[in-house]
C-alpha cells in the first residue's frame, strides 16, 4: 500500500488509535504486527526474504555475541594463565570465528539481494559479451520476485551485524525487537537506512503520546505529501513526455526538463522520507534525516553529504572507511607515493576507494549500465573537487575577493547544480545510450527561445498547471531557504496565534487535496525510490 | 487533565472544521453537468418522499428515465410510482438501489428494465461517468459502500475512497472551475417529476428497419455477471414479497434473440414480461414515430405519456393497486402534478 493511497490513511489511522490506546509496554509489538500487515499486504511471498534476512542477521549477531562471551569467559577464568602472545593468538582466533559467521551472513544477504536485483542484468551483459565473442550460448532470463525496499532492509541489517562485529553495539537477544527493526513500516519502502544504535532503542521504548511532537510529525507529513503530489507528481508529467519522446527535442527543452527531473526527484524521495519522518515523529520515533536541501550544496562532495544522507554515511562507514583504513590500499598507498609523488600518491588509494564507493551507490540504485555510469560520474567528480579545489578556489577568488562571499557561493551552487543535472541523464533515462544521445541533443543546439514560445505547455501540463508548478517550486525553495538559514518553521508556526496557524493548516491540507495529483486522471506515480 | 482536555477540544473543532470546509469543497468541485446535476436532483427527490408511500418502482436506464412519467400515471389512475434511473444504469447499480429503496419505501410493483443492460458486460471503466452519476448522489449506507466495493472489484481504476469522497476524484477539476461551481449546491435541488428526467418534446422522426423483430430461433446470451444482479433483484422481491415486471421499452437497436433471451429469463422466473418492442405492443401504445421518439432509443415526454398510460393500467388491472387521488395523505402528489402540468404547458408554450 503507497502511502498517498487510502488505504495508508486508513490503515494508519486504526494504527496511530490502537497504538496511543493500548499499554505503552505493548507498543513496539503493535508496531511490528502492522509493520508485516503493512508488508504483507504488497506481497505474502515478500515477507519470506524479510523474515529470511531478519532471522539470519539476528542469529548472526547472537553466535557473535556468544564468541564474544566465550573469549571474554576463557580470559575471566584462566586468562592469566596466558602469555601475552597467545591472548593476542587467541584474541585473533576470535575475530577470525566472528569474520567467517560475518562473512557468511553478508555473502548470503547481499547474494539474495544480488541474485534478485541484478541476475538479470548479468545475464544480459554476459549474453551480449559472450554475443561479441561469438560464442553460441546464453543465460536465461528469470521472471524474479523483487521485495519491497529490499536494498533498504538489507543495507540496514547488514550495517547491524557489522556494527555488532566491530563491538560498536551489543546483539540484540530478542528476535520479535529484532524484527522490528528491520522491518519497521514508515521506513522500510524507501529508507533512511537507520543505524541500530540510533533506531533500536527508540523503536522497543514505550511512548507518550505528545501533543506537539504529534504536531509537529503530521505537519512533517504533510509537507512531504506536498513535495510528492502537489509537485513531483505534477513534474513527472513533462519530465515523462520529454524522456519517452526525447527524439523530438533538444536544446534547453530537454536540459530544463533534466533539471525539472532534479526537482522531481528531490520532491519524490524527500517527500517520502517526510512522511515516513512524520509518521514516526507521531510515534515518538526520530528517524535519521535523509536530506540537508541538497539544492544548496557548493559542490559534489557537500551534494552528497546532504543528498541521501543514510546511503552516503552507510557507504561511507561500511565500504569508504574500511577500504581506505586496509592494508591492501595502505600498501598501495606507499607504493603510488614512489611512483605518483606524495601529493597524487596520498590521493590515489582515496580515488580507488571513493570509486569503489561510487560504484556501489550507482548500482544501488538499480541493475542497468546507466547506474554504474551514475556512480562512477559522481565518483569521479568528487576526487576531481578534491584534485581541483585548491587551484579553482586560488583562480576564481583573485583580487581579494572572499572565498566566503555570496556570488563565489552562488557560483558553486549554479556549478554543483549544473553538474548533478547531468549526473541525472544517467540516472532517468531509460539506458546509458538514450542518456549519451540525449546529452548529444542538448548540447548541439542553444535555442533560449524555447523559453517564450511556450513549449513547456505542450508537454503534457496546461499552463495553469505549469503555474502551479512554478509556483510550488518557489515555495519549495522559500522553505529550503529559510531551513539553510537556520530556521524552524514548524516552531515558527506554533509561535504564531491559533486563527492564523489553522488557516495555514487547512490552507495546506486543502491545497494538497485540491492541487495534488493522484487519481484516475493523473495517476499519481509511486515513489520513486520504493523501486530501489 | 485540563490540558488533555483542552486537546482534544481543539482537535474536536479542528475536525469539525476541516469536515465542513471538505463538504462545501466538495459541491464545489462535483461536476454541474445536466445529467449529474439530475441525477442529484431526482435522488434527492426519492429521498424526499414519505416512507412507504409509493405503489411502484422503475429500476432502469436512461429508457425509463425518458420512457416513464410517474405524474401521468398518478393522474389517470392514481398509482404512485417512482423511477430510479439513470443514463446506463449498470444492473449492479440497479440492484444496489433496490436494496436501499426498500429501506424508505414498501412498493408492491417492482419494474425493471430488461434491455441492453442484460447483454452488455458492463465495463466499469469505460463507464465511469454513469456510474459516477448513480453512486455519488447516493446517501451513504451499506448498500452504497457495497456498490462501490462491486465498482471496484470489477474494474481496474476504480478506487473505494474517490467513490466515497467525490472530491477526490475532481480534485483535478481545479483549474476549470467557473461561477457556477461556487453558486450551484447541488445537495439542494429536489426534482418534482418522480424520476422522470425532464419535459422534452425534441423529437427525432425514426424508423425501424424492415427486418426489425422478425421472428428467429436465436437466443441473446446474457452476461453472467450483470445476470447475476438480475437474479438478486428477483431473489430479493420474492423474499419481501414484491411483484415484478421485466420491461423493455421501445427502442430501434432491439432484436428478437434478445426477446427471446428476456423471455426464458422472465419464464424461469414465472415473472411477467412486456416488450414494447413486439410489433402488437407498439400498435397499442400507438406511437407516432415523427414526436414519440426523442432519438432511436428514448421517447419524448409525449411517447413517455403513450407507454406510462399503457402500463399504469396494466399494473392497476394486474396487481390491483389502490386509487390513492382520494387520500388525503397524498396531497404533495397533486401539488407535484399541477407543477408538472404547469411546466409542461410552458414547454408546450415555448415550442410554438
Amino acid at each position: 500500500m503507497s502511502f498517498t493511497s487510502f488505504e495508508f490513511f486508513v490503515f494508519l489511522l486504526i494504527f496511530f488509535a490502537v497504538y496511543f490506546l493500548i499499554p505503552k509496554k505493548y507498543q513496539w509489538i503493535v508496531t511490528l504486527l502492522a509493520s508485516y500487515i503493512f508488508y504483507v499486504y504488497a506481497s505474502l511471498p515478500a515477507a519470506l526474504f524479510l523474515i529470511f534476512t531478519t532471522v539470519s542477521t539476528f542469529y548472526t549477531g547472537v553466535l557473535m555475541g556468544k564468541a564474544n562471551e566465550q573469549y571474554a569467559k576463557t580470559l575471566a577464568n584462566g586468562g592469566d594463565k596466558l602469555t601475552r602472545e597467545q591472548k593476542k593468538l587467541y584474541k585473533a582466533e576470535n575475530k577470525d570465528k566472528k569474520h567467517q559467521i560475518l562473512t557468511a551472513a553478508l555473502v548470503a544477504n547481499f547474494g539474495i539481494l544480488a541474485f534478485l536485483k541484478y541476475f538479470n542484468f548479468f545475464a544480459s551483459s554476459t549474453n551480449s559479451l559472450l554475443d561479441f565473442l561469438s560464442i553460441d550460448t546464453a543465460l536465461p532470463s528469470l521472471s524474479l520476485l523483487l521485495p519491497l525496499g529490499i536494498s533498504f532492509y538489507t543495507f540496514q541489517s547488514a550495517g547491524y551485524v557489522i556494527d555488532v562485529y566491530r563491538g560498536k553495539v551489543a546483539p540484540d537477544k530478542n528476535i520479535a525487537k529484532f524484527a522490528l527493526f528491520v522491518s519497521y513500516f514508515p521506513q522500510i519502502v524507501q529508507g533512511p537506512i537507520g543505524r541500530y544504535d540510533e533506531l533500536a532503542g527508540q523503536l522497543y521504548a514505550p511512548h507518550k503520546f505528545d501533543y506537539t511532537r504529534v504536531k509537529f510529525g503530521l505537519q512533517l507529513a504533510l509537507w512531504g505529501f506536498f513535495k510528492k503530489l502537489v509537485i513531483a507528481d505534477r513534474a513527472a508529467i513533462i519530465v515523462n513526455t520529454v524522456f519517452d519522446n526525447y527524439l523530438d527535442y533538444k536544446g534547453l527543452t530537454i536540459f530544463f526538463t533534466v533539471l525539472l527531473y532534479c526537482f522531481q526527484i528531490y520532491c519524490d524521495f524527500s517527500g517520502g522520507i517526510d512522511v515516513a519522518r512524520g509518521i514516526a515523529q507521531v510515534m515518538g520515533i526520530e528517524l535519521r534525516k535523509n536530506f540537508e536541501r541538497p539544492f544548496f550544496a557548493t559542490s559534489v562532495a557537500d551534494f552528497w553529504r546532504r543528498w541521501h544522507i543514510s546511503l552516503s554515511e552507510w557507504t561511507r562507514d561500511y565500504i569508504f572507511y574500511p577500504l581506505s583504513l586496509s592494508h591492501a590500499f595502505a600498501r598501495l598507498g606507499r607504493s603510488s607515493r614512489k611512483i605518483l609523488g606524495t601529493y597524487l600518491g596520498k590521493l590515489l588509494p582515496t580515488f580507488l576507494a571513493m570509486l569503489i564507493t561510487f560504484l556501489v551507490v550507482g548500482i544501488w540504485h538499480g541493475a542497468n549500465w546507466k547506474y554504474v555510469a551514475y556512480g562512477l560520474y559522481n565518483g569521479i567528480l568528487i576526487f576531481m573537487g578534491i584534485l581541483f579545489e585548491p587551484f579553482l578556489s586560488r583562480v576564481f577568488t583573485q583580487d581579494n575577493a572572499k572565498i566566503n562571499s555570496f556570488s563565489w557561493r552562488f557560483m558553486k551552487i549554479l556549478g554543483t547544480l549544473f553538474l548533478i543535472c547531468i549526473g541525472r541523464y544517467f540516472s532517468r533515462a531509460d539506458d546509458l545510450m538514450t542518456a549519451l544521445r540525449m546529452l548529444k541533443r542538448t548540447f548541439s543546439i542553444f535555442n533560449p527561445w524555447v523559453l517564450s514560445e511556450g513549449v513547456f505547455s505542450q508537454l503534457g501540463l496546461n499552463e495553469k498547471n505549469l503555474e502551479l508548478l512554478l509556483v510550488s517550486i518557489l515555495v519549495l525553495l522559500v522553505v529550503d531557504i529559510l531551513q539553510e538559514k537556520g530556521y524552524s518553521l514548524r516552531e515558527k508556526i506554533a509561535e504564531q496565534n491559533i486563527v492564523f496557524r489553522w488557516a495555514l493548516y487547512f490552507t495546506a491540507i486543502f491545497a494538497v487535496l485540491i492541487f495534488g495529483v493522484y487519481g484516475i486522471d493523473y495517476v499519481a506515480t509511486d515513489f520513486i525510490y520504493m523501486g530501489f | 487533565m485540563k490540558n488533555t482536555v483542552l486537546q482534544i477540544i481543539k482537535a474536536i473543532i479542528f475536525l469539525t472544521i476541516f469536515y465542513l470546509l471538505f463538504c462545501q469543497l466538495s459541491n464545489t468541485f462535483v461536476p454541474k453537468d445536466e445529467e449529474y446535476r439530475t441525477s442529484f436532483a431526482r435522488t434527492n427527490a426519492f429521498y424526499a418522499l414519505p416512507k412507504d408511500s409509493i405503489d411502484v418502482l422503475y429500476l432502469g436506464a436512461s429508457t425509463f428515465y425518458r420512457g416513464i412519467t410517474p405524474l401521468d400515471m398518478w393522474k389517470d389512475y392514481g398509482i404512485t410510482g417512482y423511477v430510479r434511473a439513470v443514463g446506463g444504469q449498470a444492473p449492479a447499480v440497479s440492484y444496489y438501489y433496490l436494496v436501499e429503496s426498500l429501506k424508505y419505501q414498501k412498493p408492491d410493483v417492482v419494474v425493471i428494465d430488461a434491455s441492453t443492460p442484460l447483454y452488455e458486460n458492463y465495463d466499469v471503466d469505460e463507464k465511469e461517468g454513469k456510474l459516477r452519476n448513480a453512486v455519488d448522489p447516493m446517501r451513504l449506507s451499506v448498500e452504497k459502500f457495497e456498490l462501490i466495493q462491486d465498482i471496484v472489484s470489477m474494474g481496474e481504476r476504480q478506487t473505494v475512497a474517490s467513490y466515497l469522497f467525490p472530491m477526490l476524484r475532481y480534485h483535478s477539476r481545479w483549474d476549470e472551475l467557473d461561477r457556477v461551481d461556487f453558486e450551484y449546491n447541488i445537495k439542494n435541488k429536489i426534482d418534482p417529476y418522480k424520476g422522470l428526467l425532464k419535459i422534452d418534446f425534441e423529437a427525432e422522426t425514426i424508423k425501424f428497419p424492415d427486418e426489425y423483430m422478425q421472428p428467429n430461433n436465436a437466443v441473446a446470451e446474457y452476461s453472467m455477471t450483470d445476470l447475476g444482479y438480475y437474479k438478486k433483484m428477483f431473489q430479493l422481491c420474492q423474499e419481501k414479497d414484491i411483484a415484478i415486471v421485466l420491461v423493455t421499452m421501445p427502442r430501434v437497436d432491439w432484436d428478437y434473440s434478445r426477446h427471446l433471451g428476456t423471455k426464458q429469463l422472465a419464464e424461469t422466473y414465472n415473472i411477467p414480461y412486456i416488450d414494447y418492442c413486439l410489433d402488437e405492443n407498439l400498435e397499442a401504445l400507438g406511437l407516432d414515430l415523427k414526436t414519440d421518439f426523442h432519438n432511436e432509443n428514448h421517447l419524448t415526454t409525449l411517447g413517455a405519456q403513450k407507454v406510462s398510460r399503457h402500463l399504469g393500467a396494466f399494473l392497476q388491472q394486474t396487481y390491483g393497486l389502490e386509487d390513492k387521488r382520494n387520500d388525503p395523505a397524498y396531497q404533495q402528489w397533486h401539488v407535484d402534478l399541477q407543477t408538472y402540468k404547469d411546466d409542461y404547458a410552458e414547454a408546450i408554450a415555448q415550442i410554438k
